[in-house]
């Protein structure tokens, strides 16, 4: 007992220091704690803070491989009705899009990420992400994380198409003083990356579109005027400065924008798209507009069978029959100003970029070569090649082109800012091709400078071989009663370049017809651009076109048909990457603006 | 027996403790006291610690999706220098200015306070370097955006202007 209460005494002498010790103990467990807890915070904030970032990058990566094709002319998907989308929403809409085989949405994924990325437009009225109406690309990623995904936030980006007007290729028909179509031969575009004209791409698909732009950009009033009267249709928008005029009985399967007054007076004829004019917009026969119609000065209708399906907007809307208004537009009218824009011009002879170079940089970095004189070749059925190397001649040449050594070509020249690629340059005086000869460009890609005219036509045949291109620069004018053959299915390459390509300084004083600078009258196909500022460009052929024409002002007269390549909007030509610069310099102006 | 008992239990009543006794107890004592000390004092100091780290992490972030991320997207970025301090002005795709601006607070003791079109948002760092000779849109370069933190910590952001970079392309 005596021991117990010994060791009750001894306790009590511990205790102190034991309290002590379990007291700061406490404390630093307390603070330890405390600042452990606020580190898991930390730790959990800095994951969120990964995640946003991987997300953020993985979306842009996403936006950032669909805008090739976006440059490419892809035409924007517009979002189902549901404004509220989220993550999941959005990622199930671009997959079902992808699925139909459009190129307007892509999904990428990762080995944890997956973003959907969607060229999508906002009408009018609508609304996506509290953006105004307009086209945007639109990427949305998501980590997937456990049992519920983290989703970022979407990535916006404006989609602007600065105007066609500056594209050296971006309209089918590009005529700087106007545009006269009076064949019987339907005008539309196709992708020739996706397969030649008329292809069957399965499904029932073919790889034809309606990106077959009709435009002028004169910037005086009384030219750019748009003369439609052809009888077949036109697959395509029509932009013109000056007025529109469609006399002829074909449906326009497109938009018509004008400066001028619009007027339709083809009986029967019927415009799909909507019609806008800064002026008047004239409806003076049976004719048919689906869409809407807007004007800035008035709106009138002729005939007792003209019928607008769209609405109408016009300061003044009337009719010239003894029909009510309301009877002939089945859409609402609206009389106010609907404050049509103006379609932009430019100038005519720079070429893709509009502060970029002019056609005549192109024959001034040309013009130091030393000519080779003439070449002419006419005689029996042979061949001659012209190769970076030179002209080979066949054996029996019979003197047709004699001393072949003379025609010295310079190789890998560069012309900065215009062309992508160096070229090989031959300058000759002039050019005829004539008898059954046959004249084969191969080896890479050539330059023919010709400082006079050029003439291909007898039975003589021109062709551009498989894997070489051909740019034609002239001063003079450029007859072609006969063909000229490219053998490549496409009229480009794998960058959107034209393998065959005519550019003409040639002023023709704005002739017409055969005494046109530029003269398309062959009863073959021609696959490539024209490029002719100063001359008109009279496509006459029954071979049809397959490229894209920009001339001084074009005629349309043959009976076969104008088909705008679409991977022409991808072209080089004309930019020079860096130095070209300006906002999306190429793909026609479209440029893109963070949001 | 009595006699005996009795003498037993008057020495335990008296018995005190002996020098050395108290001598070891007291040195243990302080030996675990001072251990108990020097645990308190590692969490007091890792406290701190994870606090400087936690305001970091807390300004970098604003500052990157803000700051960094406006310039990322502007469309024009502008900078200028007043009496005021340093400014930011950034137009953005939709068209909206807005301005970055930064100066010592004479009210804070956390350094520089950062001012978005006048409204102060966040201080916590001493120094933000935003130079004007790369970061601009017409120098057309990648811009590194330096915030310096206490004790001379230096973080760089490099930043590559989107618009510019497709306009580029």
């Amino acid at each position: 007992m005596s021991k117990g209460h010994g060791r009750l005494a001894m306790k009590r002498q511990d205790g102190a220091a034991l309290i002590v010790v379990l007291g700061v103990v406490a404390l630093s467990t307390m603070i330890g704690l405390a600042s452990m807890q606020s580190s898991q915070i930390d730790e959990k904030m800095a994951a969120n803070y990964t995640l946003a970032t991987r997300t953020a990058l993985f979306a842009e990566r996403a936006a950032m491989s669909l805008v090739p094709q976006v440059r490419a002319g892809t035409s924007a998907v517009v979002l189902s009705s549901n404004n509220d989308m989220d993550q999941g929403g959005f990622q199930s809409f671009a997959a079902k899009t992808e699925e139909e085989g459009s190129k307007s949405c892509l999904i990428r994924g990762s080995s944890d990420m997956t973003a959907a990325a969607c060229y999508i437009e906002v009408p009018d009225g609508g609304g996506f992400q509290g953006q105004k109406a307009g086209n945007y690309i639109v990427a949305w990623s998501a980590i997937s994380r456990g049992s519920k995904p983290f989703a970022g936030q979407p990535l916006i980006i404006q989609v602007e198409d600065g105007g066609v007007s500056g594209g050296a290729y971006r309209s089918v028909l590009l005529g700087c003083e106007g545009v006269s179509l009076s064949g019987s031969a339907k005008i539309d575009s196709y992708d020739s990356r996706k397969g030649a004209y008329d292809a069957d791409l399965g499904k029932g698909k073919n790889s034809k579109g309606t990106q077959g732009i009709i435009s002028t950009n004169a910037d005086k009033d009384e030219n750019g005027n748009v003369t439609l009267s052809g009888s077949s249709p036109i697959y395509g928008r029509v932009r013109a400065t000056g007025s529109v005029t469609a006399s002829g009985s074909a449906s326009i399967y497109g938009d018509i924008q004008a400066n001028g007054n619009v007027i339709i007076s083809g009986g029967g004829s019927s415009i799909q798209g909507n019609v806008a004019s800064r002026q008047a917009v004239r409806l003076t026969s049976s004719g048919t507009i689906k869409g809407n119609v807007e004007a800035n000065t008035e709106i009138v209708t002729g005939s007792w069978g003209s019928s607008i399906e769209g609405n109408a907007t016009a300061p003044v809307v009337r009719t010239t029959t003894n029909r009510d208004m309301e009877q002939q537009v089945a859409g609402s009218i609206d009389r106010s100003s609907p404050g049509v824009g103006e379609v932009a011009t430019s100038s005519c002879d720079a070429f893709t970029t509009p502060d970029g170079a002019t056609i005549s940089d192109l024959t001034d970095t040309l013009a130091p070569y030393a000519s080779s004189g003439s070449l002419s070749i006419g005689g029996g059925n042979r061949t001659y090649r012209l190769t970076p190397y030179g002209l080979q001649v066949p054996a029996n040449n019979n003197n047709s082109v004699p001393n072949p050594e003379r025609y010295q070509v310079t190789r890998d020249v560069v012309i900065d800012g215009i062309f992508p690629e160096p070229t090989n340059v031959l300058v000759l005086d002039s050019f005829s091709l004539g008898g059954s000869a046959n004249f084969v460009v191969d080896g890479g890609d050539m330059t023919l400078y010709i400082k006079g005219d050029i003439n291909i036509g007898g039975g003589a045949t021109f062709s551009v071989a498989e894997g070489s291109s051909l740019k034609i620069v002239t001063d003079g004018r450029f007859n072609l009663p006969s063909g000229l053959d490219v053998a490549s299915d496409r009229p480009t390459d794998d960058k959107g370049n034209p393998i065959l390509s005519l550019y003409s300084t040639y002023d023709d004083g704005g002739d017409s017809g055969w005494n046109a600078g530029v003269n398309i009258t062959g009863s073959s196909a021609f696959k490539g651009t024209i490029f002719a500022p100063y001359s008109t460009v009279n496509v006459a052929g029954s071979g049809g076109l397959y490229g894209a024409v920009k001339g001084r002002g074009v005629e349309v007269s043959g009976s076969a048909g104008i088909h705008y390549d679409e991977a022409l909007m991808g072209s080089t030509v004309g930019t020079d990457g860096e130095s070209a610069g300006g906002k999306g310099s190429n793909g026609g102006g479209i440029s893109f603006t963070w949001l | 027996m009595n006699m005996k008992v009795d003498s037993e239990r008057y020495l335990s009543r008296n018995r005190g403790f002996g020098l050395v006794e108290v001598l070891i107890a007291m040195a243990i004592g302080l030996l675990v006291a001072l251990g108990a000390e020097s645990l308190l004092m590692v969490g007091i100091h890792n406290q701190q610690a994870t606090q400087r780290l936690s305001q970091r992490q807390a300004v970098l972030p604003y500052l990157a999706d803000s700051l960094v991320s406006d310039i990322r997207r502007a469309t024009d970025v502008a900078i200028e220098n007043d009496d005021d301090g340093e400014k930011v002005v950034l137009t953005l795709g939709d068209g909206d200015k807005r301005t970055y601006s930064w100066n010592s607070d004479p009210d804070s003791e956390n350094g520089l306070s950062l001012y978005i079109d006048g409204q102060p948002v966040l201080n916590g760092f001493t120094h933000l370097e935003v130079p004007k000779d790369k970061c601009e849109t017409k120098a057309n370069e990648l811009c590194p955006v330096t915030i310096t933190f206490e004790n001379d910590k230096k973080i760089t952001l490099v930043v590559m202007n989107r618009n510019q970079f497709m306009g580029a392309l």
